[in-house]
This record gives structure tokens, sequence and C-alpha cells, in this order.
């Protein structure tokens, strides 16, 4: 076995919630009212429901296969050499590429609205270095520390959430449907391909769970917590800001924190947004490194997947620094990735489809 | 130029860090791996390093699926 750690289901549960929150907590408001406008609670529920279909999906996968890695599922289902080649395609164009979006999204905020004059270089680095050495460090630990973050995570969140709740104007959400439900339904898309489809990788950590057969309530469960607040965040956004800020700005809730004002004595706390964001990309970043490693390991034999840590981390770095040419290019590419996302959500019902066929893979 | 020595030293660091395990699995064809990947790694930052802008995967990405996605 690659990884000799073991995590149990309750860490499980919190690394699948707080990997849901990732990137999305930042920028999911305006990605949904951009187009749902005043009904993003709508979409976002239905993207909510979807995306607790997806993942009983993938874990169905997981059991159907005995709880092996995505490496191996593929290997089992379509032969050792096919198997291979789609897992290393799997694991370059789509988990690779979304690494390299989550370091790129962190860089961007910082050089937006926090350090501006600071190189994005060092950016990436510091963040890199600190995600690389928890993956170095195994999943046991960052799965620990991860469990360590959770108490603060709900107690800012919390903070948050009761100190705008006098600006709160429920008019901003009215009328309900205004313009029909193909605009809901189409927002709802975008939420399922963020954060939802994204979830295909705890497909390499289930089989490290201490009791694999027990995930399916904490998979699910983590994804209705990490959801649930996405869509809290998404609803107060419209509530306290308005549908036209929300769908304007980039960062609509680090926005949404600057509204905060009680006496002209508590304010200026967006940071305790921004630390909130700081740590659930941690997460995300350092799950979707340590998943990109292990399925690299696996596809090439390689006997430790902390050997290949530090080089994937030098790619990722360079390609973070390429991967948008400008702001206005990942506003033009967004549609794209929507369906290029769902192309590759075609693999898992691929293998669903060929297990079918091939009858029972153990 | 201070970019390309940043480049080596980050190269250097990289090897460093990793000379324990590089011992371990010496004579191992994990280290054509390693090496592969990381000499990837080297050339794209020197490219980068010397100043070239290097093309985004994202490109490609489009080109493919532009078409595609206009039928719908």
């Amino acid at each position: 076995m690659l990884e000799n750690g073991k995590i149990s289901v309750r860490q499980f549960t919190v690394l699948v919630a707080l990997y849901t929150v990732g990137t999305a907590i930042l920028i999911i408001p305006s990605i949904l009212a951009a187009k749902a406008m005043q009904d993003i609670w709508i979409a976002g529920l239905i993207g909510l429901g979807s995306g607790l279909g997806l993942v009983f999906f993938y874990w169905k996968i997981s059991e159907r296969f005995q709880f092996m890695n995505l490496v191996e599922i593929l290997e089992k289902c379509f032969g050792k050499w096919i198997g291979k080649a789609v897992a290393f395609s799997y694991f370059t164009f789509y988990i690779f590429i979304l690494s390299t979006f989550v370091l790129r999204d962190i860089g961007d905020f910082m050089l937006t609205v926090m350090m501006v004059e600071t190189p994005i270089e060092a950016i990436h680095i510091i963040f890199l270095a600190v995600v690389l050495y928890g993956v170095k460090l195994g999943l046991e630990a960052f799965t620990r520390t991860t469990e360590l973050f959770l108490p603060w995570i709900v107690i800012l969140f919390v903070v948050l959430f009761i100190t705008l709740l006098p600006q709160i104007e429920f008019t901003n959400i009215l009328p309900i449907m205004e313009n029909g439900i193909q605009p809901v339904l189409r927002s709802s898309l975008s939420f399922i391909v963020f954060p939802f489809l994204e979830l295909v990788v705890f497909l390499m950590i289930i089989p490290y769970v201490n009791e694999p057969k027990k995930t399916k309530k904490a998979f699910l469960l983590g994804t209705a917590l990490g959801g649930g607040l996405l869509i809290l965040i998404a609803t107060l956004s419209i509530l306290v800001i308005g549908v036209t800020e929300t769908a304007r700005s980039i960062y609509p809730t680090y926005d949404l924190s600057k509204t905060i004002n009680i006496r002209e004595f508590f304010q200026r706390v967006e940071a305790f947004m921004a630390l909130i964001w700081f740590i659930t990309v941690f997460v995300k970043l350092v799950v979707l490194t340590y998943a990109l490693c292990l399925g690299m390991a696996s596809v090439f034999n390689v006997q430790d997947y902390k050997l290949l840590t530090l080089p994937i981390g030098l790619l990722l770095y360079i390609v973070s620094l390429v991967i948008f040419p400008s702001s206005t290019y990942l506003i033009e590419f967004t549609p794209i990735y929507d369906f290029y996302a769902v192309l590759w959500m075609l693999m898992p019902v691929f293998i669903w489809l060929v297990s079918l066929v091939r009858g029972k893979p153990v | 130029m201070v970019y390309t020595i940043i480049s080596l030293l980050i190269i250097g660091a990289i090897l460093l860090i990793d000379k324990r395990k590089l011992k371990k699995y010496k004579n191992s064809k994990d280290l054509w791996v390693y090496f592969g990947i990381l000499g990837l790694g080297f050339v794209l930052l020197l490219i980068h390093s010397s100043g070239r802008t290097l093309p985004t995967p994202l490109y490609w990405i489009s080109a493919v699926l532009k078409p595609i996605i206009s039928i719908f």
C-alpha cells in the first residue's frame, strides 16, 4: 500500500466539508448570482441536491470495487495499460489543472485585495511550501491539522453571521423566479461543477479510512455541511449587499464582510473572512496535491508517493503562474470549464457502465 | 539573470531536501520518474525565468472544446 496512515470516519467528514467549502466560499456567490440573480438560494438547493446524488454515485463506485483507489479501479476496469493511461490523463488534465486553479486563486486574491505590491511568485511559493510540507507529512498529519482548524472556522463564521444580521434586507431576494426556472437551472449546473464534481478526488482517500464501509454517511454529511455553508454565504451576500453588487464583484463574500460595522467600534473584520478562506483553500490544495502525488505514484509504480511531492510541486508552481493570461480570459474560460469538467465526469459513469457489463468486478 | 539564479536555487533546495530519499531509492526506476518530472519542471522554470511567456494549457482546451460548445 502506498499510504500507511489511516484516518477515522469523523476526520473524513471534516476533510470533505472543508474541501467542499474550499475556494468556493469567496467566489461562488458571484458565479451563482450572475445567472440566477436573487434566486441564488433555489439554484443552491438544486445544486446541493444533485451534488449529494453525485457523491452517492462516487461512493457506490468505490464500494463496487471493494474500496480500491481510483487508479486501481481504472486498472481493474480497463486492464493494466489502458487503465494506467486513462488514470494518467485524468490526473494530468483534470486534477493537476484543478490544483493550479486553486493555487492561482489564492495568488490573485492576495494580489487584488491584500498585498497589491507583492509579486505573485512570492505568494505562490510560500503557500505551496506549507501545502507540500503537509503532503510530505502524510494523510494522517494533514487531516489532524484540518480537525484543529474546524472550530476556528465555525467560530469565525458564527461571528460573521451574527454581525451581519442587522443589515439583512429580505426584500433583496424578491421577486422569486422573476425570469423563470431556466436561469436557476443553468446556475445550479455551475454549482454542481464547482465544487461537487471535484469531490471525485476522494476516491483516492476512501481506501485509507479505517472503516471504509462507514464512509457513505460521512461523505454525504461532509458534502451537505460544506454545500449548506456555501448556500448560506451566497444567500447572505444577496440579502446584505444585493444582487447587482454580488454579481459584479469578484470576491463578494470579502465585500460582504467589509460592510460589518457595529457602532463604529467593531469594523474592518474582512481579514476574518480571508482567514476562513486561507484555511479552506489550504485544505483543498493539500487534498488535491496529495491525490495527485498518490495517483502519479500508483500510475508509475513508485514505492513512496512522498518522493514525487517536490517535483510535482515545482510543476504546480510554474503552471499556476501561466494558467490565466489575464482575468478577462478567466471569465471567458468559465463556461468552457463547466463543459470540460462535465466531460471528465463521464469517466466515473463509464467506469460504472463497464463494471456493469463485465459483472462483479472483484 | 537574477531569476535564473533563483531557479537554480529552487532546484538545489529541492534536491537537498530529497537527498536522503534519493539515496534510499538509488538504482531504482523510481528515480527515473522523479528526475523526469523534476527535469520538466526545471526546463519550464528556466523558460519562465528567461522572460518568455509560456502558453497556458487552457488555450488548447478552449481550441478543442469551443467548436463543440457552439453546437449546443
